[in-house]
């Protein structure tokens, strides 16, 4: 019984899945060093528009299939692993660009969103309470917030 | 582009698209971040929707391939496997490699 799930699969495959482990290790590795260092170059950080990842993740999902590709025209073997690194880059920059379009602002942080102006129009002011009466305010209460 | 191929990267962008969408739910329900999928057993290991994303889609259209016996299927439960792999060595080595210099990993690749 072959428990090796590695053996399991054939030789393509397993070329086609080292292919992903390398365009995965690229685009990682590069967002570890953009994560970890202050000297960081911020060209790589910036973006080319609003809505495309930053130059960074462009970088590191087209190069390397692209790499892989020009590569495996002189072998076979090659020729493989760039198919795998294509299977990783390309669903990894339609994920990217797609949610850079959706999320424009996504930069400023994790959940910043885009704020869309609500649709319904408030009509009349609404009428706020200037003065609070002083039995609802305790000097010495232990509120919820405090 | 063989048959084969397209059907590894139609499973490759599926699996890709639901964790983009999962991902994409916490972000706009914040209240949804640390309920299940989207609990962290540990900063340096995915979250649990990663897991579901890139190791259940594969898992479940293969069976789905198995079961029908489609060999387009389980072409396409190849793509989602050889991009969830990736995927999920990729991210828990981006993770190790943060936790160790005393960062603590994003939850979701959406932030950016």
């Amino acid at each position: 019984m072959q428990l090796n799930p590695f053996k399991m699969i054939s030789s393509g495959t397993q070329k086609m899945l080292l292919g992903g482990l390398v365009g995965s290790l690229v685009y990682y590795a590069d967002l570890a060093i953009a994560d970890t260092q202050p000297t960081y170059p911020g060209q790589l950080k910036a973006r080319l528009a609003p809505q495309l990842p930053r130059n960074d993740e462009l970088l590191t999902t087209i190069a390397p299939p692209v790499a892989m590709y020009v590569l495996g025209k002189k072998s076979k073997k090659l020729k493989e692993i760039a198919k795998g690194t294509m299977l990783y880059s390309v669903p990894r920059l339609i994920d990217r660009v797609i949610v850079n379009a959706v999320t424009p602002v996504a930069s400023a942080g994790m959940f910043s969103l885009k704020v869309v102006p609500s649709p319904v129009q408030v009509t009349a002011p609404i009428q706020v309470q200037k003065v609070v009466p002083p039995a609802a305010v305790s000097s010495v209460g232990a509120g919820k917030y405090r | 582009m063989v048959s084969q191929d397209i059907g590894m990267l139609i499973g490759a962008v599926a699996t890709a698209g639901v964790d983009a969408g999962l991902e994409g739910y916490a972000n706009i329900n914040p209240a949804a971040k640390g309920q299940i999928p989207y609990t962290v057993i540990h900063p340096a290991i995915p979250p649990l929707n990663c897991w579901i994303a890139d190791a259940g889609i594969p898992l479940a259209l293969y069976a789905i391939g198995k079961v029908t016996k489609k060999s387009f299927i389980k072409d396409i439960a190849k793509g989602g496997a050889i991009y969830g792999f990736s995927e999920l060595v990729g991210q828990t080595l981006y993770r190790v490699a943060l936790v160790s210099q005393g960062v603590t990993p994003m939850s979701y690749v959406i932030r950016r």
